[in-house]
């Protein structure tokens, strides 16, 4: 732009003043940002942080004339490059963004056009932006994926987006948004859809990018992950910037309420034992006894074996029991797939046993098999010490409901037409509850997850996925279970409700002695809530044990790399936790 | 390869489609009460004698059991032969081969019409305000809830009684066609630019379209060059709806517009009870359908790279 020519300091790449922004109109009017001001400048990365809703995106959008259809935008300022960018035609916009703003959307696989090759969706910008012929654009398109770490970029470019790994697809979209070389690189949760040392490859890329004459703002729920790579930092909460700073002062001597809260919520080693949203309280040990939550039905009918063993157990004393269980699928070409290989593990009654692993490391088969939806081809799952066929010749029905299992998103484990009194309910009356007492029952249910009785009536969709987790631990309580499989049960959820989440589950562990087989792919919520854990990489055990001893003295280099892929917050552990 | 294997399994179930369909109204013409050698002697009106009415018997083997004249006529049909039409004492295939051509160029200046404005007017007014989106999609409702020969006579009050911009019927000319073909294309939009839109619409939000306008793409190229593919994948799957509308239709508009064609035929022959006819014109049909869905089937694997497998 023309003020590039000023001898003094270059403008800021992009300025806001005062940014309000509102959807609908009407009653339907939502004020979704609410006088937000930003800077970004050369040579520095702004960091935006805030939970979903907190209009952080919607801000990043603006930002680039991106805001989208139905909103009104407000503001006192909006410059870009120094240039007045406030009432900015479409066609002024379209002129300025790939060139001069490169914009990075989380969960690359929709990100991309799935119709199109990796190749023409980078090339893109260069036909819109450039004047390159169809083969220096090829080969401008092969050079920049190959700066991005893409390897073979040559028959990546060729291929389309479902065809490339999650990370190799981030890469590719961080190739289209650097393709014109723009001064200000906008990236919206780059990291979210990642596995753990996937994502620290893409950050440690967006790093590099940072350059003298490029800035960088990246939106994200997770401090975390921008603590390395962000200048200053921006928290937002319902619309408006509660506090910004640089990226010590914000994690060393956070000033805003909200964020002491943000990261006190953060789990970890040192949050062990505590409870996330109040550090003041320590966690009791997992209770030694199993107190029924109803008198179990009296078996009027058939002739049944005799109750399961579910006297009081010892804390420690194994109910779960897994012994070198193997299962492979066919693969591609006629081969097999070995997705689990000798796994074993014991589960203590009233204990956490994390398992970490990428996607496609085996662990959510483990899981299957130890709930007995899938058969091992070899080894066993031993459920007081029965395994599940023993259990199905003793037509045992109750050891079936004593393994309960959470998912990530509970939402698609809901039928969502109905409401959450018929999910929970449907529940309550598979585990045997007679008729009349199921009502009052849904209704206990709902008190111990903390949700208000009212909400009985709603359907899954009109619940926050913290309620629909909270929902999904009820409809697993139901069964009066022994052991919860939860599968990556916090993974979608912002960090403070995650906190509310995980506290909740400890707090059920207290109370009716719960074996939790928790599985993760972020460390720090495995080291907040297990008491061991498995690694598990290409369905084979690399470590396991003691949690504090895997991430003291991993003994495999894969663990390493784990462990050094988790965000640092420096200085942040010891400072932040309440003695 | 897997093209390829794909292609051969679509044959083999349009070979069965076929079949299934010259049995079924094989299986209802049997079972059709009425005598049959007297319809091929042109009646109960033509009074022929016991012999006579033995002879065509004997000849069309009707006084055999079921199963060998099933065989008979399946043997025939795999030989190309369809029969004798009663009325028009030809071959079927003949008497179908002189219509086909008139019905052809209908359906296909009817596709030629309804496929660009569909196109356009999806393209135009998805994701726009939502009074012009009420205006478009009332004005695609009237089309295709209004019955064929409603709208036809609309079209012929306006512009040829009216106006007289285009003859009122006959084969006469590409003229004569653009009144029929255009009835046909209406009903055929209403309906498909509905649901293209709304396609559109969903695919508009997709976050792969905001990334698309990142990079600073105009509105209407993000429209055609990205959304457009994705919304066309489920619009294709209706081309049996388009295909129907196709064939029903031109019975109502040929007759509407005393035009020649298959439609006229189908017409004339269901009157006259002339089975032979009625039957290469149900096969006609399946064979329109397998054809059509084969090479919708080609075109999934050509713009969807996912789909592969058969």
């Amino acid at each position: 732009m023309s003020s590039t020519l000023s001898p003094v300091a270059p403008p800021p790449l992009v300025e806001l003043r005062n940014l309000t922004v509102e959807f609908g109109r009407g009653i339907n009017r939502r004020e979704v940002v609410r006088g937000v001001s930003l800077t970004v400048r050369q040579g520095e990365c702004l960091a935006l942080v805030g939970e979903s809703g907190s209009g952080k995106s919607v801000t990043a959008r603006t930002l680039v004339g991106l805001t989208g259809s139905g909103a009104t935008v407000h503001a006192d300022t909006q410059r870009f490059n120094g240039v007045n960018a406030l009432n900015w035609t479409e066609r002024q916009w379209s002129r300025v963004r790939g060139r001069d703003a490169g914009f990075i959307l989380q969960d690359a696989l929709s990100s991309l056009d799935s119709l199109r090759t990796v190749g023409n969706e980078v090339g893109e910008v260069l036909r819109l932006h450039g004047d390159l012929d169809r083969a220096r654009r090829h080969a401008r398109v092969v050079e920049l994926l190959a700066s991005v770490g893409v390897p073979e970029p040559e028959v990546r470019a060729r291929q389309y987006p479902h065809q490339l790994s999650g990370g190799l697809r981030q890469r590719a979209l961080i190739a289209s948004a650097i393709a014109a070389d723009p001064g200000l690189l906008i990236a919206d949760e780059p990291t979210t859809a990642l596995d753990a040392t996937i994502a620290a490859q893409v950050l440690r890329l967006l790093g590099g990018l940072k350059g003298t004459r490029t800035g960088v703002l990246v939106v994200s729920h997770d401090l975390a992950v921008v603590a390395d790579l962000a200048d200053r930092v921006a928290v937002m909460r319902d619309g408006e910037i509660v506090e910004e700073g640089s990226v010590q002062a914000i994690l060393q001597d956070p000033r805003h309420p909200y964020t002491q809260g943000l990261l006190a919520a953060i789990p970890s080693r040192s949050s062990r034992g505590y409870r996330l949203t109040d550090r003041s309280r320590p966690v009791a040990p997992g209770g030694p006894s199993l107190p029924r939550l109803t008198p179990a039905p009296s078996p009027s009918e058939g002739i049944r074996s005799p109750a399961p063993v579910s006297l009081p157990a010892a804390q420690g004393t194994p109910i779960l029991a897994v012994q070198g269980i193997k299962r492979s699928y066919p693969g591609p070409g006629g081969g097999t797939r070995t997705a689990v290989d000798d796994v074993s593990f014991t589960l203590g009654t009233g204990t956490t046993l994390g398992i970490v692993g990428e996607s496609g490391s085996g662990k959510t088969t483990v899981a299957r098999i130890v709930l007995g939806v899938e058969q091992a081809d070899n080894g066993s799952v031993r459920l007081h010490g029965r395994t599940w066929e023993e259990h199905r010749a003793a037509r045992d029905a109750s050891a079936r409901r004593s393994v309960q299992m959470i998912y990530q998103d509970p939402l698609h484990s809901f039928d969502p037409r109905r409401t959450v009194r018929q999910v929970i309910g449907q529940a309550v009356a598979a585990a045997g509850t007679p008729r009349r007492a199921r009502a009052d029952r849904v209704l206990e249910l709902l008190d111990l997850v903390g949700l208000a009785s009212d909400k009985a009536r709603s359907r899954p969709l009109d619940l926050s996925g913290g309620q629909r987790q909270r929902v999904a631990i009820a409809r697993a309580l139901a069964a009066e279970p022994e052991v919860i499989i939860c599968d990556e049960p916090v993974s979608a959820l912002d960090v403070t409700v995650q906190a509310r989440i995980l506290d909740l589950l400890t707090e059920l562990q207290e109370r009716f002695g719960l074996s939790y087989l928790f599985i993760s792919h972020d460390l720090g919520v495995i080291q907040h809530v297990s008491k061991d854990v498995l690694v598990l990489r290409d369905g084979v055990v690399l470590e396991h044990g003691p949690v504090d001893d895997v991430f003291d003295n991993p003994r495999h280099d894969y663990t390493r790399r784990l462990i050094n892929a988790i965000p640092a917050l420096p200085a942040l552990r010891k400072d932040t936790i309440p003695s | 390869m897997a093209v390829l294997r794909r292609i051969l399994t679509r044959l083999l179930v349009g070979f069965g489609v076929l079949w299934g369909a010259a049995s079924l109204t094989f299986l209802a013409v049997y079972l059709i009460p009425g005598d049959t050698a007297l319809l091929i002697l042109g009646g109960p009106d033509a009074r022929p004698t016991a012999e006579t009415l033995a002879q065509v018997r004997a000849d069309y083997l009707l006084d055999q059991p079921f199963i060998v004249q099933y065989g008979s006529y399946l043997g025939n049909l795999l030989q190309g032969d369809l029969g004798q039409s009663y009325r028009l004492r030809l071959p079927v295939t003949e008497a179908i081969g002189q219509q086909i051509g008139a019905t052809a160029a209908l359906s296909a200046a009817a596709v030629a019409l309804a496929l660009p404005l569909t196109f356009a007017v999806a393209i135009l007014s998805a994701q726009r305000a939502s009074w012009i989106r009420s205006i478009v999609s009332g004005i695609e409702v009237v089309f295709a809830a209004t019955p064929t020969f409603i709208i036809g006579f609309a079209l012929l009050i306006v512009f040829s009684f009216t106006l007289h911009w285009f003859p009122i019927g006959g084969n006469q000319g590409p003229v004569a066609l653009v009144l029929p073909a255009l009835t046909l294309a209406l009903a055929i939009f209403g309906t498909l630019s509905q649901v293209l839109r709304n396609e559109l619409e969903d695919v508009l939000e997709q976050p792969f379209i905001l990334t698309a306008r990142s990079r600073g793409m105009r509105d209407l190229p993000v429209r055609i060059r990205h959304a457009l593919r994705h919304a066309a994948i489920p619009v294709m799957t209706m081309s049996g709806f388009v295909v129907a509308a196709l064939l029903g239709g031109s019975v109502i508009v040929e007759t509407l517009f005393s035009r020649q064609g298959i439609g006229a035929l189908t017409l004339a022959s269901v009157y006259n009870k002339d089975l032979p006819v009625i039957i290469g014109i149900v096969l006609l049909s399946a064979a329109v359908y397998v054809v059509v869905n084969l090479v919708i089937d080609l075109l999934y694997t050509l713009i969807d790279p996912k789909v592969v497998t058969a």
